[in-house]
């Protein structure tokens, strides 16, 4: 084991060996320097990410830099970037760390380009409305995750950003699928196998799998038509007769997972949504592996009514020869079904005249295994959030965080007109901010609301300022989306979190 | 106070209020670890005014991807320490006092406790977390409990009182298993890897390793008796090969030859054991020791599950490591080795001998990675969810300081991104938990000159109406109705050792004749000393305002709950009661969260469904910076 394996040991627990070397390629920039984003660097430092850009151009100011743990006073004066780039160094000599001295918006005027090498780019500030829309526009183009962080007072929030987000291992287990639904031959040979041997003594050891379909194939005939629920009681009820006693484990866990041999499909939604999109169904040129896999499972669906098996089981009660023996059939069908979305996968590349071992039986393999959580993720671009943000009816929920939404927007507005933040020691401030939001609801064809108002106020109480506990969180937040991007594991944020650290909320909406 | 803020420009403009909340706090944080780090930070530049800081862990290399006040040079170091010096460069104006210590050690006691306006806990394990839960308690100082797993979190208030305690919902401990099961019949790979790190491990590298010795010998039939008396054999051979590893050059080759084949071979022996199970299969060592490829080095690859031979490879050349540890040179004495899974060589051994036990009885082998896991009780974890956890935390305490605890919420982080976490009104404390439902009060006392029968005649019986019917208890009993041989006892001699310290605990029953039960919760009596002021003839003084007594809650419902809990002991099976304990320091956290369901909502594990889960906003306002509110204060600023 590598001093780097030791080092990584606890997260690769979580995101493992392929997810922490994408972590470790990956190059981040960080434009504008505040406690938020130093807190998110931090948090992306920390796990290895390899490279890390950081572009500023003002000075260190103790009078804002205050609550940065990585800004210190004797830094007074002295270059942000530098300054924080010594001191993020320290975090892990494993990360290049470069300081870029130049305003963002001069970047973005005169050096879009300079954008192009990295793979998240987080603003951790507000930028005016044109350069944000020609910065993000560029990224999308790029296909570079964009993040942008808030963190006001005791408020926040995340957006992040990408054309669209493919991602395979979702991490959730919840989705197994072991499609009792419709068992196979060899798996109701074996269950069959379970019940017919002489010796009652090893009841115990039979694996709840084998209870659900050996019970299904006994009261199949003669109750083919009846509704499902019907036969989810005569179901159980045989499961009780076959207990040799109460609380038998095995039979409980039967018991508990009798609502799987009725499920009438074991094709998520999300999955359907895979299947319906463009890219799955025109494959073409530029189709990347992800859809040229899904579309043949997409294929092997269409044929088989059934997603391919993973082969993965969950742990169950059973001896431990029935569960090797349990888990041999499992695995066996998932090659068999592997094979058959290879041959649909081979065929595919056939069409798109690719050669036929560009797509490893490996990563086939991969894919047929984390089908059912498989997720594709489409984003909204920032500038029609900008334009017309998707409010549906939440606008309208007092209970909601939206208004807290409404209030960052006129924060932006206000400053990117006032070139300050509204402070609410200032009653003429207070008056702008206000107006700033009635015309603002009016541009959306709302009206401004009480609670609209009630969070600009709040609002503009820190007038701009940054609580340390309140950065940190949220940029502890925001280094996960970006992990998560990078890793290409778990699900994402789409594509905004909402944060009231005062009342310990999060809300997240697609904007 | 002016030097108290890390810039005062900042907080007389917009940060005023949380930084004149914390600026006079005195605060203790437990543990120095994935959250104490951050926590520290957090602490630190919210301008808390003093920080106590208590970890007895050292740095070790796999801390370095989220303890970030740590680095590569400090491994080795005390955390506490090395955590305070790094934050006290962010931030020259807080107190921060390290401590490298035990949080259980006596010197923490509840009087030091009191010093606190609020303790943090960031701990890992059980255990401490508990301890730290009931000193809070006595002491009436709130606590920020807090926790991590992978993606998942929690943050909890407990004050006693108002809210639930640690304890308030049972906890799961730690996984235990029938000791049969890991020493004859195992059949799951989990059992192998208990038998390699709590049994065969220790046995032939600690010297003062306990020998399980407390089996029950008072088994019920004669066939238990025998196979406990082999196993009882069995320790008894390691005991001797232990001593053959610092003399024999093929201790290696015996110590295998001993529980792969010779142990194996009795326990086949054992009639009917295997007639409803699969016989294990004894392994020859000279045989696979010609299937390995002596250039092969297995055990640098711990992601790939291991052939037979390779683990015999692994377990072999890792027996060879761990033999020239085990002889000190200069001393000339042999030393003992503990496991521990960032120990390359003791990780080797048990991951092979779990392995190759594994293939005696025909259960599946695993990778070292994953062995690895299991038997360190290995809890993923990474920076950001600590990050986020730590935020939550001082976040609730600043509300706990200024609104007080009833209006927290306890918060749930979930994986799920509509939703990054939960909160949920904290509930007040649970009527039956065992752990905070006591009255405690203190009583200034000469307690040279107070007698016990004083003070239960003065004190408890005309003051607080107790009935006849008293225990009173220091550690151990010193007084009930048929023992009152100290009655004439000055207090100053009873109270030595008393724990916690100056405290008497007083069970009983209210004075009164009614049918109802009429006893009372614990009450704990701690005796301060008197003010100066008092002449010597006082004794005692009571309080000003009298002490209200609850009665217990439901005695029936508490018989009852017991009742079932003996009804459960029953129905384990009677080969079952000798247990081992998988690893008493470490838990695994993710039960105690909850986990996730099917809809993807993380609960908390026990008691969910009795509350509400509520996300309401009615959470009092907190005050502007720079309101009246605090203005006082402020204005000090």
């Amino acid at each position: 084991m590598s001093f780097h394996q030791n080092k990584y040991d606890r997260q690769l627990r979580l995101w493992e060996a392929a997810g922490q070397s994408k972590i470790e390629n990956a190059s981040c920039c960080l434009l504008y320097v505040n406690n938020v984003g130093c807190e998110c660097l931090k948090n992306l430092i920390l796990p290895g990410i390899g490279k890390i850009c950081i572009l500023d151009d003002r000075l260190v100011d103790k009078s804002v830099d205050a609550p940065n743990f990585f800004l210190d006073e004797e830094d007074h004066n002295k270059s942000k970037v530098e300054c924080l780039a010594e001191n993020l160094s320290r975090l892990n000599p494993d990360v290049c760390i470069e300081s870029k001295k130049a305003n963002p918006l001069d970047i973005i005027s005169s050096d879009i380009d300079f954008f192009h090498s990295f793979n998240v780019v987080i603003l951790a500030d507000m930028l005016p409305k044109i350069q944000l829309i020609k910065l993000t526009n560029y990224l999308w183009n790029k296909q570079i995750a964009f993040l942008q962080l808030r963190s006001i007072g005791f408020n926040g929030s995340i957006r992040v950003c990408l054309p669209d987000c493919t991602i395979l291992q979702t991490q959730n287990d919840a989705s197994l699928d072991l499609r009792l639904n419709m068992p196979w031959a060899e798996l109701k040979e074996y269950s069959k196998q379970l019940f017919e041997r002489e010796s009652k003594d090893r009841h115990g050891d039979i694996p709840f799998v084998a209870i659900l379909v050996h019970g299904c194939s006994q009261l199949e005939t003669g109750n083919k038509g009846n509704p499902s629920s019907q036969r989810k009681d005569i179901l159980r009820n045989w499961i009780k007769t076959q207990m040799l006693y109460a609380d038998e484990e095995n039979f409980e866990e039967a018991l508990s997972n009798c609502w799987r041999p009725f499920q009438s499909t074991n094709i998520s939604s999300a999955l359907k949504t895979i299947f319906d999109d463009i890219n799955c169904q025109n494959l073409n040129e530029q189709s990347s592996s992800f859809w040229i896999i899904m579309n043949a499972i997409c294929k092997f669906v269409e044929c088989y009514h059934c997603i391919p098996v993973s082969g993965i089981l969950p742990d169950m009660k059973a001896g431990s020869s029935e569960f090797v023996s349990l888990q041999r059939v499992y695995q066996q069908k998932a090659k068999e079904d592997a094979l058959k979305v290879k041959n649909y996968v081979q065929k595919n590349l056939k069409l798109l005249s690719r050669p036929i071992d560009s797509i490893t039986d490996d990563e086939i393999f991969q894919f047929c295994k984390n089908a059912s959580q498989a997720r594709y993720i489409k984003y909204r671009k920032i500038e029609e959030e900008l334009n017309s943000p998707l409010l549906t009816d939440l606008a309208s929920d007092n209970e909601s965080l939206v208004p807290w939404y409404f209030a960052f927007r006129c924060f932006d507005i206000y400053k990117e007109r006032y070139n300050s933040s509204p402070d609410a020691s200032l009653t003429s401030s207070i008056h702008k901010y206000e107006e700033i939001a009635c015309e603002f609801m009016k541009s959306l064809g709302q009206s401004p609301t009480q609670s609209v108002c009630n969070a600009c106020r709040e609002i503009s109480r820190s007038a701009g300022a940054e609580i340390h506990s309140v950065s940190a969180f949220i940029g502890a937040i925001a280094a996960q989306e970006a992990i998560k991007f990078l890793t290409r594991q778990y699900i994402p944020l789409n594509n905004t979190c909402l944060v009231d650290a005062a009342h310990a909320r999060t809300e997240s909406f697609s904007f | 106070m002016d030097n108290n803020s890390k810039d005062n420009n900042v907080s007389a403009k917009t940060l005023g209020y949380p930084y004149s909340v914390f600026c006079d706090k005195k605060v203790l944080l437990v543990g120095a670890g994935g959250i104490g780090c951050e926590l520290l930070k957090n602490l630190v530049m919210s301008n808390f005014g003093e920080i106590h800081l208590i970890d007895l862990d050292t740095i070790d290399l796999s801390n370095l991807n989220r303890q970030f006040l740590f680095r590569k040079q400090h491994i080795k170091q005390p955390k506490a320490i090395v955590a305070a010096k790094t934050a006290q460069a962010f931030n020259e104006h807080v107190k921060i006092h390290p401590y490298h210590a035990n949080i259980k050690d006596p010197e923490f006691s509840v009087a030091w406790f009191r010093n606190f306006d609020i303790v943090f806990n960031a701990l890992d394990n059980l255990d401490a977390r508990r301890h730290v839960n009931r000193q809070c308690l006595l002491a009436n100082v709130p606590l920020i409990e807090s926790g991590t797993t992978g993606f998942l979190g929690q943050v909890q208030v407990i004050h006693n009182g108002q809210t639930e305690c640690y304890d308030c919902n049972p906890k799961e401990t730690p996984k235990q298993y029938p000791v049969c099961t890991i020493r004859s019949t195992p059949n799951l790979p989990i059992h192998c890897v208990v038998w390699a790190k709590s049994y065969l491990f220790p046995n032939l590298f600690e010297t003062t390793a306990e020998l399980d010795t407390s089996i029950d010998t008072s088994a019920s039939d004669a066939e238990q008796v025998k196979e406990i008396a082999e196993l009882q054999r069995e320790t008894e051979e390691l005991k001797q090969l232990r001593n053959a590893l610092t003399s024999e050059d093929d201790a290696c080759r015996r110590i295998f030859v001993k529980v792969f084949c010779d142990d194996i071979e009795r326990l086949r022996s054992v009639p009917d054991m295997w007639t409803h199970r699969k016989e294990p299969t004894p392994l020859d060592f000279d045989e696979l020791i010609t299937k390995i490829d002596s250039d092969s080095k297995p055990w640098v690859q711990d992601r790939r599950i291991w052939s037979l031979a390779d683990n015999l490879a692994v377990f072999y050349d890792s027996c060879q490591r761990l033999r020239k540890r085990v002889w000190d040179e200069e001393l000339k004495s042999r030393k003992d080795i503990d496991f521990d899974k960032d120990d390359k060589d003791t990780m080797d051994f048990v991951a092979s001998a779990a392995n190759l036990r594994a293939h005696v009885f025909g259960i599946p082998t695993l990778s070292e990675f994953d062995i690895k896991q299991m038997a360190g009780n290995i809890i993923p974890a990474i920076a950001t969810t600590n990050a986020v956890v730590a935020g939550i935390c001082v976040i609730q305490a600043l509300k706990v300081l200024t609104n007080g605890t009833r209006e927290s919420m306890n918060i749930y982080l979930s994986r799920r991104p509509e939703r990054v976490f939960h909160g949920e009104r904290v509930c007040p404390p649970n009527p039956f938990c065992q752990t905070c439902n006591f009255v405690s009060f203190q009583l200034p006392a000469d307690i040279s000159q107070l007698t016990l029968g004083e003070f239960i005649s003065k004190v408890l019986q005309e003051y607080l109406q107790y009935s006849d019917e008293i225990s009173i208890l220091r550690n151990d009993l010193i007084y009930d109705p048929d023992f009152d041989d100290n009655v004439d006892k000055p207090l100053s001699e009873l109270l030595v050792d008393a724990q916690p310290a100056n405290t008497l605990t007083v069970l009983g029953e209210a004075e009164g004749d009614s049918v109802e039960t009429l006893e009372r919760v614990p009450l704990l009596v701690e005796f301060v000393p008197l003010d100066q002021e008092h002449d010597r003839s006082v004794k005692f003084v009571l309080p000003e305002t009298q002490i209200e007594i609850p009665k217990k809650q439901s005695p029936e419902k508490q018989a009852q709950e017991a009742e079932e809990m003996n009804e459960l002991k029953e129905a384990v099976n009677p080969e079952d009661k000798e247990l081992i304990v998988l690893d008493e320091e470490t838990i695994i956290i993710e039960d105690e969260l909850g986990e996730s369901l099917e809809n993807g909502d993380v609960v908390s594990a026990s008691r969910p469904l009795k509350r509400s889960v509520t996300v309401e906003d009615d959470i009092t306002e907190l005050p502007a910076a720079g309101t009246a509110v605090k203005k006082g204060k402020l204005d000090n600023a």
